[in-house]
């Protein structure tokens, strides 16, 4: 691959346009959003100064040497696990999670961060040479360095960034190679708890997808049956494993399944979310025209239901919209990681790839209706000074490895 | 790294951008109306605007009836105790209103869930604490309505409900014109169920009901309650019924039934003594009828004035009953025959005429139908076909018995016989005014038929002031030959047979005769006194209210000295020295006048005179007139006249002040 001194071969236009008209967009939702408010006011102005802060950090990371990645992975891990640490003493607990550290009227989430060294630690382990995601003994520290963040976010207890943490650990183990039999095992169990809480038939039907796959994988017949025994278990475990959920964590998931079983409880935010973006209609209410959203039937919309104001106000246009520029930056990554030679560097790409499609789908997901409700933002979107600055750090990495492409493909 | 691994992914983000938009085009797309449906039912409410009842007008525009716009309180206890406001409320109410703290306190607190704290506080009172936002404190309008004089014309006026609708009376009648319509205010609410703004274009505007203006005149109902209330005082009778009239047009001047009631607590009362007996009762009128007997032979020439009959010496066996007069007498002219009412002459004379025109011409002054007076619950009285008659019926009628009238048939009869032969619908109510002042609807005086000729109505006048100066009636006279008047006393029907202690003694008179300005009856219902006769009776009331109305109306100037009105002690002396309220005056168009933008034609100043200041404004806006203003409230003055053609650079000066009297209602 040729580079050349043009500016679309030092960065990627496409990508960094499609963020551009992301942060825009959140720019106008959080406005919208807060304008009525009387205490959130300040948080447009605040999202903005996050936002040039982040331009800043996107310029330094965007210019050093892409070899500092590498170099810094574990003492950034080491760090982000301390902050996780810390948070835990002296964190300030927002919405029943100790998950933030105040800085005068700023607030800093480490789990935000926690994410990117997290993966940046496994990408260094996992790239040196002779690492085989099959041997029990590399996959067993790959998980450690996974779990070990997990647990202490699972403390505050922040759910959301959890499930995040897992769903990366899972793509970085898929793209180091494990082979698709050994991912059926990993995954199959937790399929059958989901789809057994959603009743009889889900459960049979992820019976069948088992026993076709096990019949596709072809192994010896005691194998087989011991696979399939551990399914079964995890099924009628079920029962047990929801009933040491909290009571909001379950109502959650209840009212996921179905949102009317508790309209005014937990199934509240997500009928109220629908109607928002169903009364949008196709090209919205206008800007600051969306009833829903400046009577504030949503609350706290700015943050983790800003995908609604933009359905409310802007319509099937906006919200699609959002939808393709997601799309887009997801494949541009996955093509770079794909291209990209250095293990590293593409184990890298791979995990903010994960990131950013985890988050988007399970916010733009929930939003609309096709996943429990969990709180976590839309990337350059929600309201949140770390959420945009760890965002922004890694669409600078990105663009980082993207300008020095050259070196390694 | 792998090809193979990169196309997984890009096929799972392919399958689930595919979902994601599915999702989006079914949320968006096909359920936007179901989902805008939910949005528009939880961001919006409505509230009713209550309406303004329209007031009461007696003829010469004095407010009768009208809304004092009083504000009630209610506590939800259970909210005002969850924000600790229970104290709060208590304190400002102690301040404002001057109970107790604790008795405010203890009501809030006594464990209902839903308390009312002060009820019908007046407008002035309850000012400071209009305007309160506490939470659990509802404030709600509760206007009271004002009968202004007391129990003066109760039984005619009626009443209003609980839920502020007409209940009887006028009230009833005119309901549809008075209750006006309320209101609708459509706002959006937030989450929490909080109003955030209203929604203009989707609220509708109360429009508030009209103004009745009656015929009655108050002074005059003043005067015939007085004299009624002192005759069955004097008299010890059971009650008593009376009416004045124009027997020229058949508007009603007064309406009365003693004993009355006070409107404000129509509950208090027993509903007989509510009803308004002079339309819904019945009774047998005994010699007043004769007037109608007597119309009906001279105007079908069957006698004549100066005729003679034989009075039988007042004992007369007619068709095998015998007829008595109180006064036997021998032989009489046919004029003194009505004077002295003799039963036994007028029974005479019905032999000349045949059942079928004397049928006819009962039927044809009014009697057997309603008036249609415009009131609700008005009877027809009785009035017996030929073929049912007996042979004592006809000779029965001609004196007044076996036939039931009621007192406004009875006087629309009488106004016939003496105003030239036109029989009138009465009525009572003379115009509708909406509340900005135009007329929306004008009763005119309604000739229904003439039953007689104007040569039989003279003759008639002429008897009736020989009755009252030489007959029964002379205590009806008020001299100067002004009176003319029939009396008439009738056994009352009690368990179906003619009593001989219950009497009904009533007096019909009009005056001046010569050409009769006015027509009164009054019916007196069981007197106890000495003589029950209506001669005694009822004409002395019918002459104290005729001497009243004498210094009522100026056309009888002349005779005020010399007609002196028998004041009553109580009450007459009360009103001079203003303990009784007198009259309010009101003019119409005291509510601002409503204009809408959509009726101004652009480039022509408007009327903006008795607009109110805001509309005016949004009027000019619309129509791009610059405009300077002085003062609030209503406007007044403009200084471009209506209609004058503007350009792009007019400035329109206009000046506004409040008006004292909103509306017609007195706070």
């Amino acid at each position: 691959m040729k580079i050349g001194s043009k500016l679309s071969d030092k960065i990627d236009l496409i990508t960094l346009l499609a963020v551009g008209i992301l942060l825009v967009i959140g720019i106008l939702a959080i406005y919208s959003a807060t304008f009525n408010t009387v205490y959130e006011k300040g948080n447009f102005i605040k999202q903005l100064i996050a936002l040039g802060l982040s331009v800043i950090l996107f310029i330094v990371i965007y210019s050093i040497p892409h070899t500092f990645f590498k170099d810094f992975s574990y003492p950034l891990y080491a760090f982000g696990i301390f902050t996780l640490v810390l948070v835990l003493i002296i964190g300030r607990t927002v919405g029943g999670a100790k998950a933030w550290i105040a800085f005068g009227p700023f607030s800093y989430q480490p789990a935000e961060f926690a994410k990117l060294f997290t993966i940046m630690a496994i990408a260094k382990f996992l790239s040196d040479e002779n690492r085989d995601i099959e041997n029990l003994k590399d996959l067993g520290i790959t998980l450690g360095i996974g779990l070990a963040p997990i647990l202490l976010i699972l403390l505050e207890p922040d759910l959301g960034s959890a499930l995040v943490f897992m769903g990366f650990l899972i793509t970085l183990i898929f793209w180091k190679g494990m082979s698709l039999f050994t991912l059926f095992l990993v995954l199959g169990p937790p399929v059958v708890i989901v789809a057994s809480l959603f009743g009889i038939y889900y459960t049979l039907g992820a019976f069948v997808l088992i026993i076709a796959l096990l019949f596709y994988f072809k192994k010896d017949l005691f194998f087989s049956s011991a696979i399939l025994a551990v399914n079964f278990a995890s099924a009628f475990f079920v029962d047990y494993l929801f009933h040491i959920l909290k009571p909001h964590q379950r109502s959650r998931i209840l009212s996921f399944i179905d949102p009317n079983s508790d309209p005014l409880g937990a199934g509240y935010n997500a009928i109220q979310a629908q109607i928002a973006i169903g009364s949008g209609g196709l090209l919205g209410k206008g800007f600051m025209q969306g009833n829903q959203t400046q009577l504030q039937y949503i609350p706290k919309q700015w943050t983790d239901f800003i995908y609604c104001v933009i359905g409310e106000e802007f319509g099937f246009a906006g919200s699609f919209l959002v939808v393709i520029l997601f799309t887009v930056i997801s494949f541009r990554i996955v093509k770079l990681a794909s291209a990209t030679k250095d293990p590293f560097l593409s184990l890298l790409l791979s995990g903010i790839f994960a990131i950013f499609f985890i988050h988007f789908s399970i916010n733009v997901g929930m939003t609309i209706g096709m996943m429990p409700v969990i709180g976590i933002p839309l990337p350059f979107v929600s309201y949140g000074g770390s959420s945009l600055l760890s965002n922004t750090l890694m669409l600078a990495i990105y663009m980082n490895i993207y300008r020095s492409r050259k070196e390694f493909s | 790294m792998s090809f193979g691994r990169m196309m997984t992914v890009s096929v799972a983000l392919l399958i689930f951008f595919i979902f994601l938009v599915v999702r989006l085009i079914n949320i968006h797309v096909v359920k936007a109306e179901e989902y805008s449906f939910f949005a528009k039912r939880q961001q919006y409410g409505t509230e009713e605007i209550p309406t303004q009842r329209g007031s009461i007008f007696d003829r010469n525009n004095t407010l009768l009836v009208f809304n004092q716009r009083d504000v009630s309180f209610f506590v939800d206890t259970r909210l005002a105790i969850k924000y600790k406001k229970d104290s709060v409320i208590a304190r400002v109410f102690e301040k404002n209103l001057g109970k107790d703290f604790d008795y405010y306190l203890n009501l809030i607190r006594s464990g209902k869930k839903f308390i009312s704290l002060e009820k019908k506080v007046s407008s002035e009172k309850a000012a400071a604490l209009r305007s309160l936002v506490i939470d659990g404190l509802v404030i709600k309008e509760d206007p009271t309505r004002i009968y202004q004089y007391q129990t003066l014309a109760s039984n005619l006026l009626g009443f209003v409900n609980g839920e502020y609708e007409g209940a009887e009376g006028v009230e009833l009648s005119a309901n549809d014109d008075l209750k006006g319509m309320p209101g609708k205010k459509t706002f959006l609410r937030d989450a929490q169920g909080n109003m955030i703004s209203l929604v203009e274009d989707a609220t509708v505007y109360p429009s508030p009901g009209d103004n009745i203006v009656l015929t009655i005149d108050k002074e005059i109902q003043y005067a015939l309650e007085t004299e009624l209330k002192k005759g069955v005082d004097e008299s010890k009778a059971d009650h008593a019924v009376g009416i004045v009239m124009d027997p020229n047009t058949g508007e009603v001047l007064a309406m009365a039934s003693v004993p009355d009631y006070d409107p404000a607590r129509p509950g208090d009362f027993d509903p007989d003594i509510r009803k308004n007996k002079a339309i819904t009762d019945v009774y047998e009128p005994g010699s007043t009828f004769k007037g109608i007997a007597m119309a009906t032979y001279l105007d079908r020439k069957v006698c004549s004035p100066d005729e003679v009959i034989y009075a039988e010496n007042g004992r007369y066996k007619f068709n095998g009953v015998y007829i008595s007069d109180s006064h036997g007498e021998g032989n009489i002219t046919v004029e003194k025959v009505f004077a002295v009412s003799s039963n036994i002459g007028m029974s005479k004379l019905s032999e000349r005429v045949n059942n079928e025109d004397f049928y006819k011409y009962t039927r044809s002054f009014g009697f057997g139908n309603i008036t249609n007076v415009g009131l609700r619950g008005e009877v027809k009285g009785s009035l017996k076909m030929p073929s049912e008659w007996s042979k004592l019926t006809k000779s029965s009628m001609s004196y007044g018995y076996e036939v039931a009238v009621t007192p406004i048939q009875l006087i629309a009869a009488y106004a016939a016989i003496v105003n030239g032969g036109n029989l009138y619908q009465p009525y009572i109510i003379k115009e509708v005014v909406s509340p900005g002042g135009s007329l929306v609807r004008k009763n005119e005086p309604k000739l229904i038929r003439n039953p007689i000729s104007p040569a039989t109505s003279e003759i008639m006048r002429k008897f009736l002031l020989e009755a009252v100066e030489n007959g029964t009636g002379k205590k009806g006279s008020l001299g100067f030959g002004l009176v003319g008047g029939k009396t008439g006393t009738s056994r009352k029907i009690v368990d179906g047979e003619y009593s001989k202690e219950k009497y009904n003694s009533s007096f019909i008179g009009a005056f001046p005769i010569e050409k009769p300005e006015y027509i009164i009856l009054v019916v007196v219902h069981s007197p106890a006194s000495k003589s029950y006769y209506g001669g005694d009776v009822a004409a002395p009331i019918f002459k104290g209210v005729a001497q009243r109305i004498i210094h009522i109306d100026e056309q009888f100037a002349e005779y005020r000295d010399k007609i002196k009105i028998r004041k009553d002690p109580e009450t007459d002396t009360l009103r001079d020295k203003g303990i009784l309220p007198d009259s309010i005056k009101v003019q119409f168009a005291l509510e601002p006048r409503r204009i809408s933008t959509q009726s101004v034609t652009p480039g022509k100043m408007p009327n903006l005179k008795g607009v109110s200041l805001r509309e005016a404004i949004k009027v000019l806006n619309t129509i791009g007139v610059s405009y300077v203003v002085e003062g609030s409230g209503k406007i007044y003055s403009q200084s471009i006249p209506p209609g004058t053609k503007i350009n792009g650079k007019a400035v329109c000066e206009i000046k506004a002040q409040e008006s004292k009297l909103m509306g017609v209602n007195l706070y």
